[in-house]
């Protein structure tokens, strides 16, 4: 559906894509995840033919995606990272306008708009104006004019940035129930929980280039790290920590001024096993422990070596 | 289109920080104009100012009066005594004393009084060519100070029968021109609503399937339509408090829609560049002021002395261009100066919205 070859986008001296490579097919809910300024943007604003871009080509539905690619447009819907909406308008006349600039007909329209607002939930606020909805609602309203219409690929950018939990989570389900009915999603976020929780394949990105991409399953199988063990109120002595660097599929002990152990592991069984009879026997005394999956945080810190949060 | 066109209108309607400032803002200053300087002369019941003549044997200034007379001055030959107790009766409002060096004598400082010091002073600008063609020439003096008084017309705007007029309806004249420049401010935020580098709307405008020259002309027309209509409605204001703009007023719309197109130009090229919005606005606020202040909205003689001194700005400004194609209908009914101001007026807009749909016709951009 979506094919970026080679995108060079520089601004001055600063590469903000560097030779991107991208593949995305129908039907996917595809993650864009990087910190901000990794380009995830830029690259959204490159394939909707709104940025130049100094070298590659990028096709959408197999053609040439052109500033005048009006019958391209037509199956996209946008949703923008900041809300944009008219102010002066309603909820309802906010969604109508917009579907109106990709569907003409008056009838079908408002067929089409009822069904945006009953999809974001905003049957009870239609009357408002944006000025008078939570920023929860204002989200959702910048969602609702950039699906009304329908389209066969949707790109949302951040669309939960600055939203509360609830809302989140409103959000998130209801574009998991918008690929459900047929629409290919491309997502941005910064949120590696969001992205994991929802895309089917992850692209992470860093400086604008790509540095892994797969399911998310996939992409924790490319590190090392397979658990993270996490012993709180542990009282180690000394030359106790060497030994635990030497149990089976450990890689990387850290013992803190706190007395929190931190054990990382590549993917084996009974790690904790192993290092919680290693600390009876020595007849250490240890408090909470917690066992954690890699998370594409994992994943990004172990290819960058810096935090996909800062 | 259509339906764009029609939801921008309401869209433009509803903004209500920009309706303040292209409607409300010279309906309030036209009222607070009203009250402090009145409405004006109705020019059909405009009288005869009343002056009288001591004769001191300088005919080419008699003659001068003599010519002046028709319409507006009523010239009564006095010896000196008889004149000063006119003067002192108020049935005349001055005294011409045609000497080697002709002087006047008023009352008071009043509008009539005005008048007749502005002849004065206008004949003896001109005093050493009127002495010359008397002397050369002299059955063609009466010629020479009626070509005079066309020349005044054409370029300074005091007409034989105008201080009295500029002196009020000058001030509503620069009003209606500020007003249609106050146009900009919607023209900028239209702008700002077309360029995805410059907000989100104009980036969720510009990713639609709608061609961009709909997306700018939609724009520019709505916009244009509620501030022509903004205009007209300053003007009927005007008229309801008593300003009169003559029997051809409906040569005043053209100008107006002109005007209109103008203001909204000026506002689309300010807004169509990469700025900061509050200096945008205060571009806007302060040009429009500044090119308001030189059509005379704030002293009424400000038009005259640029005139005078860089008569180009006058054909520039457009709120002067606006202010005096309101004269040559209303006032001086001169048809060749009011298709003048209109074509400059024309050039101008042309020009603006020329450059700004240059900028705003882009639909890729370097950075967003």
């Amino acid at each position: 559906m979506i094919h970026i070859e080679n995108l060079v986008k520089r601004y001055g001296e600063l590469v903000a894509l560097d030779h991107l490579n991208l593949d995305i097919q129908e039907g996917e809910i595809f993650g864009l995840l990087g910190p901000n300024g990794s380009g995830k943007t830029t690259a959204i604003n490159c394939l909707l033919a709104l940025l130049k871009y100094d070298k590659g080509t990028i096709q959408v539905f197999g053609e040439q995606m052109q500033p005048d690619s009006y019958h391209l447009k037509r199956q996209i819907g946008v949703v923008p990272q900041n809300v944009a909406v008219f102010e002066q308008m309603t909820v309802y006349e906010n969604i109508d306008y917009f579907c109106g600039l990709y569907v003409p007909d008056k009838k079908t329209r408002r067929k089409l708009v009822e069904e945006a607002i009953a999809f974001t939930g905003l049957e009870e606020h239609q009357k408002m104006l944006p000025r008078k909805l939570s920023g929860g609602l204002l989200r959702r309203l910048n969602i609702a004019c950039g699906i009304a219409h329908q389209p066969r690929l949707i790109i949302m950018d951040e669309p939960t940035v600055a939203v509360d939990p609830q809302s989140r989570n409103k959000i998130l389900e209801g574009i998991v129930e918008l690929n459900r009915r047929g629409s290919t999603i491309i997502y941005t976020s910064h949120y590696m929980e969001e992205v994991e929780q929802i895309c089917t394949r992850i692209m992470i990105m860093d400086r604008g280039r790509c540095i892994a991409s797969g399911t998310a399953e996939e992409l924790k199988r490319m590190i090392k790290t397979g658990e993270t063990i996490v012993i709180e109120g542990v009282a180690l002595a000394d030359g106790q920590k060497a030994d635990i660097e030497k149990l089976p599929h450990v890689f990387q002990v850290n013992y803190s001024e706190e007395k929190v152990l931190t054990v990382k592991c590549t993917s084996a069984q009974h790690n904790v096993v192993r290092i919680l009879n290693y600390l009876q026997e020595q007849n250490v005394a240890f408090g909470r422990v917690l066992s954690e999956l890699p998370t594409l945080n994992d994943v990004f810190l172990e290819i960058t070596g810096k935090e996909l949060r800062d | 289109m259509l339906r764009l066109y029609i939801s921008n209108v309401k869209l433009v309607i509803r903004k209500r920080e920009e309706l303040f400032w292209g409607l409300l803002f010279p309906l309030i200053l036209a009222t607070l104009f009203y009250v402090t300087f009145g409405s004006g002369i109705d020019l059909e019941k405009m009288k005869a100012v009343p002056a009288a003549l001591v004769s001191q044997g300088n005919e080419v200034f008699e003659t001068f009066l003599e010519n002046m007379e028709e319409g507006f001055l009523a010239v009564t030959e006095m010896d000196e005594d008889e004149a000063l107790q006119a003067l002192k009766a108020g049935e005349i409002d001055g005294i011409f004393y045609s000497g080697e060096e002709p002087s006047l004598t008023v009352a008071a400082s009043q509008m009539n009084e005005s008048i007749l010091e502005m002849l004065l002073s206008s004949y003896v600008e001109h005093e050493a060519l009127l002495r010359d063609i008397g002397k050369e020439h002299p059955l063609q003096l009466p010629a020479a100070i009626a070509q005079m008084a066309d020349y005044r017309e054409m370029t300074e705007n005091v007409t034989v029968s105008g201080r009295s007029m500029e002196t009020n309806v000058g001030y509503f004249y620069g009003l209606i021109g500020m007003a249609c420049l106050f146009g900009a401010f919607m023209g900028m935020t239209a702008a700002e609503e077309m360029r995805a580098d410059q907000s989100a709307l104009a980036l969720r405008r510009s990713v639609s399937p709608v061609h961009r020259l709909a997306i700018v002309l939609s724009g520019m027309l709505a916009v244009f339509t509620v501030q022509f209509i903004s205009v007209c409605i300053l003007l009927l204001y005007l008229r309801i408090l008593g300003l009169s703009f003559g029997e051809k007023w409906y040569m005043l719309l053209p100008v107006c829609a002109l005007g209109s197109m103008t203001g909204v130009a000026y506002g689309i090229f300010i807004g169509s560049m990469r700025l900061r919005n509050g200096l945008k606005i205060g571009i806007l606020i302060s040009s429009s002021l500044l090119m308001s202040f030189f059509a005379g909205m704030m002293f009424v003689n400000m038009k005259d002395i640029i005139e005078h001194h860089i008569p180009i700005l006058n054909r520039i400004n457009p709120a002067s261009l606006i202010a005096d194609a309101f004269y040559s209908v209303s006032i001086y009914d001169n048809p060749g100066r009011y298709g003048a101001n209109l074509l400059l007026l024309a050039a101008i807009t042309c020009l603006l919205a020329a450059v700004s749909f240059f900028r705003l016709r882009r639909e890729r951009y370097e950075s967003l």
